[in-house]
């Protein structure tokens, strides 16, 4: 995916050393990465630049417009209040909190997974699991804010 | 045998087809797998993107659960194989770190010691089960067929125990052994654009399209997978990708799970093959055609 970032990882750190921040992150490169980990096992040097970009993403996540970081605010709170991924939950709020009007190209190919038995549409209710999650989430935002 | 067994999310919603086929192969081959009791979501890769700690507290309640039944957890989809590894390395490796985790999860009542290991069921099969198992119990129904290893990224990054980083060969070892011809296949590990399927589409379609591309020029009937997500991205968007490439991608992509239960003899519905986007149906025909002749 470096391709299509607009500053390649090895560029995004000499950014980074010249104190480029708004730079860095401005450029959105951050969300092209799909954390398939190919930088961390080749660098020379051992540095995961998958965690790098990861950090790049969580100091953008709440305020970037980009559609990636949509969807994992969006992922991160159906997790949340789920305890599990609910897929339906999951693209519906994606699509009401991106574009509404995608659900129409994405209709045809729901009802698709949907004949196949392949879409849970009735699993609306959080899981068991739900309530310690979101504890655990909690309090683990509640420590990275302490240290 | 007997495994802890975490399914994760998808394998009950959009990959049911690889939980009934883990289901039926491991019960042919008599493993137990224990599905563990009130699991959660491992949060993939999308909560680092919001909180490091809380990426790695959220699959770590999988773990404490796992380890009260003192057995190694069995673990289907490459995500949740990877991202249940990397709390149980941060935990194991960085003593501050720990500190952090037992502290967040006696929040919610719960102890974890760090004495459980994480394995994938594709190394569970080619290691503690065996080639020479699965041998016994394969038939020839495969044999005159063609199928390239697609392990996608997450199976083997970051650096694990029990795959190579970029060339693992275990899946390509497994199809050989239920009688495949397993070509060459210079993108088994490459990215299928994972989640940003959703989100940057054409960047997505791009990579899924090298993978079909390679698989057509090396003759594969069908691409076996180990991962829900390449399999629904390798998959259903087949018909995208040619839009916008202009090929005629039209191949089935089918779970090693399913392929060991056609080999085993399993009846297909039973592995989930009725419910596939690209349908495997033409190879199931031409298979009974030649059991007949």
């Amino acid at each position: 995916m470096s391709a299509r970032m607009r500053y390649t990882p090895r560029r995004l750190v000499e950014m980074m050393r010249a104190g480029m921040e708004r730079e860095v992150l401005a450029s959105g490169a951050q969300w092209y990465c799909a954390t398939c980990y190919s930088c961390a096992v080749r660098c020379p040097r051992g540095i995961n630049v998958t965690n790098v970009m990861g950090a790049l993403k969580r100091m953008t996540l709440q305020r970037s417009g980009d559609r990636a970081a949509a969807f994992y605010r969006t992922f991160g709170w159906v997790t949340r209040t789920f305890g599990r991924l609910q897929e339906v939950a999951l693209m519906g709020l994606y699509m009401v909190r991106t574009n509404p009007f995608a659900a129409f190209g994405y209709a045809p190919f729901g009802v698709k997974l949907f004949l196949r038995g392949r879409l849970n549409v009735l699993d609306v209710f959080p899981k068991r699991s739900a309530r310690e999650v979101a504890t655990l989430w909690r309090k683990a935002k509640e420590l990275e804010g302490a240290s | 045998m007997r495994y802890a067994f975490y399914p994760g999310c998808t394998l009950h919603g959009t990959s049911k087809e690889y939980y009934e086929s883990t289901r039926q192969v491991f019960r042919a081959l008599g493993v137990e797998l224990e599905e563990i009791r009130d699991w959660n979501c491992c949060g993939a890769t999308a909560l680092a993107a919001a909180s490091d700690l809380g990426s790695l507290v959220v699959p770590l309640r999988n773990l404490a659960i796992a380890e009260e039944t003192k057995l190694e957890l069995a673990v289907a989809c490459n995500c949740c194989f990877m991202t249940l590894r990397r709390s149980l390395e941060a935990f194991r490796g960085d003593p501050a770190r720990r500190a952090q985790m037992e502290s967040a999860l006696a929040a919610v009542g719960r102890h974890f010691a760090g004495k459980v290991e994480v394995r994938h069921i594709l190394d569970i099969l080619v290691n503690d089960v065996g080639l020479p198992e699965v041998e016994r119990l394969a038939g020839d129904a495969l044999k005159n067929y063609k199928s390239v290893p697609y392990y996608g990224c997450q199976i083997s990054r970051p650096k694990n125990p029990y795959f190579g980083t970029e060339l693992p060969d275990q899946l390509d070892d497994l199809l050989r052994a239920v009688g495949l011809d397993v070509p060459q296949f210079d993108r088994k590990t490459k990215c299928c654009g994972a989640a940003l399927m959703t989100s940057h589409e054409g960047a997505a379609l791009d990579l899924v399209a090298e993978i079909l591309d390679e698989a057509h020029r090396r003759g594969a009937d069908f691409i076996t997978v180990t991962c829900p997500m390449c399999q629904l991205n390798v998959e259903a968007y087949q018909g995208k990708v040619n839009a916008r490439h202009g090929t005629r991608h039209r191949i089935p992509v089918l779970y090693f799970t399913q392929v060991l239960g056609l080999a085993f003899d399993i009846a297909p519905l039973r592995l989930g093959l009725g419910r596939h986007m690209v349908s495997p149906k033409g190879l199931l025909v031409r298979r009974q055609k030649e059991a007949v002749q």
